[in-house]
């Protein structure tokens, strides 16, 4: 951690609590809360979380959390014993994401009134986020069940039934711990034998939930958590007949941290490229002094964990984080292993950037950030050198910086722990996403030997899709909407319940558009929601990703948007545009796609109230007097229009 | 080198985040801010992992005053 904010008046300046601290003393609320946040990413202790919680309510009281925060969020948890201390896990552990969460608690047993009560505070609370964390002996599943199949259909059917009213009335994302069997079973070893075993049907019914889960509904396997943590400091029944804690309080901050992992993927809040060094990450030794022949991988067990770790990281992939590599190597040496050693498994292509010099590696991170369009926190570093790991942090604090155990073989649980690498859903977005950004590599070479921005956008040969609302693209445009930041006109946050009420809402407009080009199919892009008003036709939210910036393609978006309107019969199409502090990059927008701004007028009742970080927009453009500029570089075609087109 | 009384004193302090608290050993949780219920096990179960002890059920429930707790610690611990 930098240490030049200030030096520590007590004989423990290594403790990151004391540090954390004194900035909030000093006022540096900002380095306080990175401070936390960095200690909230290594699992801190039940007294560390401690702390450290009750110093996030005074830099709360200072006000210094709100200009911090990449996102605030209520989260409710809701659960049937006592969860202040999980509450205060979780807004610790939120910390490591950015997010800024406050909770709101059911309290003892009262969870599933709370639930079903839509007057009870947990909907007065308006939660982005509901934890679902019931302990095991809420089940209504006997000892030995005499039939098995009916009592399992009533737990699925409560289970849904109490999602169905979350969902439905809060819109929020519903993240739900898995049930854990109690590790003493009267029936010893057959508890997990027999059909009607309670350990068995436990399991049973985690499985039917998962299966049961809709959209927005997400399950944390709380039975790896107990695991990890072993179950006797799981289920530390001291502490649940003292004071009615089902979880014991070794294993809250396991638990925090999972259930905060995906719900910042549900909102949004992932990493999305990992950042490899080389030398003794990804294999032992120094390519360019030990030669080829000299690294350590496969072979000794520290060359076999080496190439175990190539395997855990090239499995994330499939998560839809995609990799790169940032290494202070000459670049031909770097690139030999990944040709020419016959135990490597990575290649070059799964990578989306190869840095190799001998520049900083901060420098290497913005230069990918730029090329790839994402911003900075998209990104996590993964080093085994401790002096790069500082640099990093000190330099880029947005950026994830995994803390590597001296052995390779800790190396794939630091960065399986690592907070910010879930995924709620694999969609074939995130599946195909190392392809989409190496075209895009391959797309901005094209631009630096193009004579003119217009050549540049001429020669990609672009064309896009519009498509409504569907089954199939609801979860990446409720993704869209959760996730994106710049290109953000309002900055509203419709999670999946919303989006689907305004998919059936008469008149609304709810549809999403692919790009592709010659280089690449980007897919989902961007989204809009559209809401009748009278005449007027009200832009409600327009979210479009930064991986298409600059190719005209918001343009052609409102242009189809403005003929759909006119074609309906609406007068006019107004927008807001909302300021985020963050999406600056939109404010374009409107009037390059041909919108005029309307300053007061009947329709302002209509808008946001003005925003912490300045005066709400209004635009307007009126059907017949005002052109849409649409874009001549990138054609676009309804999806529900075909033959008409065609 | 400190003592036993000295290190419960300093779970106390880190738990409630009260670097500057004075402690007594007629202290008891009502004379502390933010001394809840709550905190006081986590300041239980920070002792527990501190010393590496374990609290028996009567005495979860029983600890009156901090020297209570520290006679307690000292004689696990030892």
């Amino acid at each position: 951690m930098s240490t030049d904010h200030g030096t520590t008046t007590t004989g423990v300046a290594a403790e990151p609590l004391a540090t954390a601290l004194e900035h909030q003393r000093a006022g540096r609320g900002a380095a306080a809360l990175d401070v936390l946040a960095r200690l909230a990413q290594g699992r801190p202790d039940l007294r560390q979380t401690s702390g450290a919680d009750r110093l996030l309510a005074r830099l709360r009281a200072d006000g210094a959390v709100a200009g911090w925060a990449r996102r605030e969020a209520t989260v409710a948890v809701v659960s049937s014993h006592t969860s202040g201390q999980l509450a205060a896990a979780v807004r610790v552990a939120a910390l490591a994401h950015g997010l800024a969460a406050t909770t709101v608690e059911t309290g003892y047993r009262t969870y599933e009134a709370a639930v079903v009560d839509p007057a009870s505070e947990l909907y007065a609370a308006a939660p982005d986020v509901v934890l679902l964390v019931v302990d095991a002996r809420e089940l209504h599943l006997p000892e030995l069940s005499e039939d098995p199949e009916a009592d399992l259909a009533a737990e699925v059917a409560r289970w849904t039934g109490l999602w169905r009213p979350l969902r439905e009335r809060s819109g929020a994302t519903v993240v739900q711990a898995t049930f854990v069997p109690a590790p003493d079973d009267a029936l010893g070893d057959l508890g997990a034998v027999l059909p009607g075993a309670r350990r068995r049907l436990v399991r049973e019914l985690n499985l039917r939930l998962a299966d049961a889960a809709p959209a927005g509904v997400h399950l944390v396997d709380a039975e790896a958590v107990a695991a990890e943590v072993g179950a006797r400091v799981w289920a530390d029944s001291r502490y649940w007949f003292a004071a009615k804690h089902a979880v014991g309080l070794g294993a809250v901050g396991a638990l925090a941290a999972r259930l905060t992992d995906v719900a910042a993927a549900a909102l949004g809040l992932s990493r999305k490229v990992v950042v490899l060094d080389l030398d003794n990450t990804l294999w032992g030794g120094v390519v360019g002094e030990d030669g080829l022949g000299g690294i350590a991988l496969g072979g000794t067990p520290a060359g076999e964990a080496f190439v175990a770790f190539q395997h855990y990281v090239r499995s994330l992939r499939r998560r839809g984080l995609v990799l790169a590599v940032s290494t202070k190597n000459n670049p031909d040496e770097a690139r030999r292993p990944f040709s020419a050693h016959p135990e490597m498994v990575l290649g070059l292509d799964d990578l989306v950037a190869f840095e190799a010099g001998w520049g900083t590696k901060p420098d290497a991170v913005r230069s990918m950030a730029a090329t790839l369009g994402l911003g900075l926190e998209a990104f996590v570093l993964v080093d085994d050198n401790p002096a790069e790991r500082e640099r990093m942090r000190h330099e880029l604090p947005q950026v994830g910086v995994v803390d590597l155990p001296p052995d390779p073989s800790g190396y794939v649980a630091a960065l399986a722990r690592f907070p910010g690498l879930q995924t709620v859903a694999l969609t074939a977005e995130d599946a195909r996403r190392t392809e989409q950004y190496r075209a895009r590599h391959e797309a901005q070479r094209l631009s630096t030997s193009a004579a003119s921005p217009e050549e540049f956008l001429a020669a990609l040969g672009m064309t896009a899709t519009v498509e409504d609302l569907s089954e199939t693209n609801l979860a990446r445009v409720v993704q869209l909407i959760g996730k994106t930041n710049q290109l953000n006109l309002t900055g509203r946050r419709h999670g999946t319940a919303a989006v689907e009420a305004f998919g059936v809402t008469p008149g609304a407009v709810v549809w999403a558009m692919r790009v592709r080009d010659r280089f690449d199919d980007h897919g989902l892009v961007a989204a809009v929601v559209a809401v009748p008003d009278g005449t007027t036709l009200r832009l409600d939210t327009f979210v479009m990703s930064c991986r298409v910036l600059g190719r005209t393609a918001e343009r052609a978006l409102l242009a189809a948007l403005v003929e759909h309107a006119g074609e309906k019969g609406f007068a006019r199409v107004l927008a807001h545009f909302v300021p985020s502090g963050r999406n600056a990059p939109a404010q374009r927008i409107l009037p390059e796609a041909g919108f005029v701004r309307v300053e007061g007028g009947p329709d302002v009742d209509a808008a946001p109230p003005a925003g912490e970080h300045g005066p709400v927009e209004t635009w307007e453009l009126v059907v017949g007097r005002d052109a849409a500029r649409g874009s001549e570089h990138l054609p676009v075609r309804r999806a529900t229009q075909v033959a008409a087109v065609a | 080198m400190s003592t036993v009384r000295d290190d419960v004193h300093e779970v106390i302090r880190d738990v409630l985040l009260q670097p500057d608290l004075e402690l007594e050993d007629t202290s008891t949780a009502g004379d502390v801010e933010g001394w809840d219920s709550l905190a006081h096990l986590s300041v239980l179960f920070s002792l527990e992992s501190r010393f590496g002890i374990t609290f028996s059920d009567a005495e979860m429930g029983s600890i009156q005053d901090v020297g209570e707790l520290v006679r307690i610690v000292e004689r696990k611990a030892s």
